[in-house]
């Protein structure tokens, strides 16, 4: 993973979206959940499983969009190089 | 007598500034000003109308060897002549806010 | 030893502090002596838009205090193309040179830094 792209609200997507390289993760936390509702392209990614939980989605995640729990976003931020929070 | 200043010392409102007053402010540090601290004081106002924003010290060495040259453009220099800390005496003195960094 | 440190700067001035604060890491950043660089994106080019005047709302003037970057070693000023031209912004809005970047070179921008933040 090159670049860990931290996600907090679904407007900060745009942002994020252009700037994707296929070799990066994509968390999504907060409210930036809701984005999990439908496909992503661009990157490998994830949802903070608390987060989607507090607000009812967990039957509404996307398929192609994993679950990730606080201690798999402490590994996600080891093992990438950088990290990038959006927010808008 | 002296505007009203912040418990450091700078003005709170910057148009209080008049030369007397900085004269009143480099006497209460320990300074009596000379034409080489009036260079220095004009050019960090000069750099605060420039960008909205007190020099700290190293963009202060910086632009006053820019407009002053390579003897005057030094930490050395201007610790002469504001001991200490040159970058927040000199924005005091001319009536600017304290710097940012204050480094 | 030096980081590579890129602000990624995407929100407009007064709406908040956050223009302002950005600002002050750059400028603690250059002082002490980083590999900076700034990135302006979105509604964070509206930053750079020139005959900005903060006086009149009580404020600071956020286009001119970015122009002080360079007084503090920051001279790698990039913005995005795309934002620019979906803005209707060009050079000629802008209070400082910045250099265009599409997204590709954008994502080799980020790729090459050991810090990105906002």
């Amino acid at each position: 993973m090159a670049t860990l792209h931290l996600v907090n609200k679904p407007a900060a997507w745009e942002g994020c979206h252009p700037l994707l390289d296929a070799q990066d993760a994509v968390l999504l936390i907060e409210d930036g959940v809701y984005l999990a509702q439908q496909a992503l392209s661009g990157a490998t990614f994830y949802a903070l499983e608390p987060d989607i939980r507090a607000r009812g989605l967990s039957q509404r995640i996307h398929t192609n969009i994993r679950p990730a729990s606080f201690d798999d976003f402490v590994g996600l931020v080891e093992g990438c190089q950088r990290v990038v929070t959006w927010s808008a | 007598m002296l505007p009203e200043t912040d418990k450091d010392g700078y003005l709170r409102n910057l148009d209080d500034w008049s030369p007397a007053v900085a004269e009143e402010i480099a006497q209460q540090s320990g300074i009596a000003l000379t034409a080489a601290h009036w260079q220095v004081i004009e050019l960090a106002q000069a750099f605060y109308r420039a960008y909205d924003l007190s020099p700290d010290m190293r963009p202060l060495v910086k632009w006053v060897r820019a407009k002053l040259g390579e003897e005057k453009g030094s930490s050395l220099y201007l610790l002469k002549l504001f001991p200490g800390s040159p970058a927040r005496l000199a924005a005091k003195i001319a009536g600017l806010p304290r710097p940012p960094n204050c480094l | 030893m030096a980081k590579r440190i890129l602000f990624l700067l995407n929100r407009a001035p007064y709406g908040s502090s956050y223009a302002l604060e950005a600002i002050e890491s750059i400028l603690v950043a250059g002082v002490f002596d980083q590999e900076v660089s700034v990135l302006f994106t979105g509604a964070g080019l509206y930053q750079l838009l020139s005959e900005q005047d903060g006086g009149a709302i009580g404020g600071r003037t956020v286009g001119k205090m970015l122009g002080a970057l360079p007084e503090y070693g920051v001279t790698e000023l990039f913005a995005c193309r795309p934002s620019a031209e979906r803005l209707g912004l060009t050079d000629a809005n802008l209070c400082l040179p910045v250099t265009w970047l599409d997204y590709a070179e954008q994502r080799r921008l980020i790729g090459r830094q050991d810090v990105v933040t906002g």
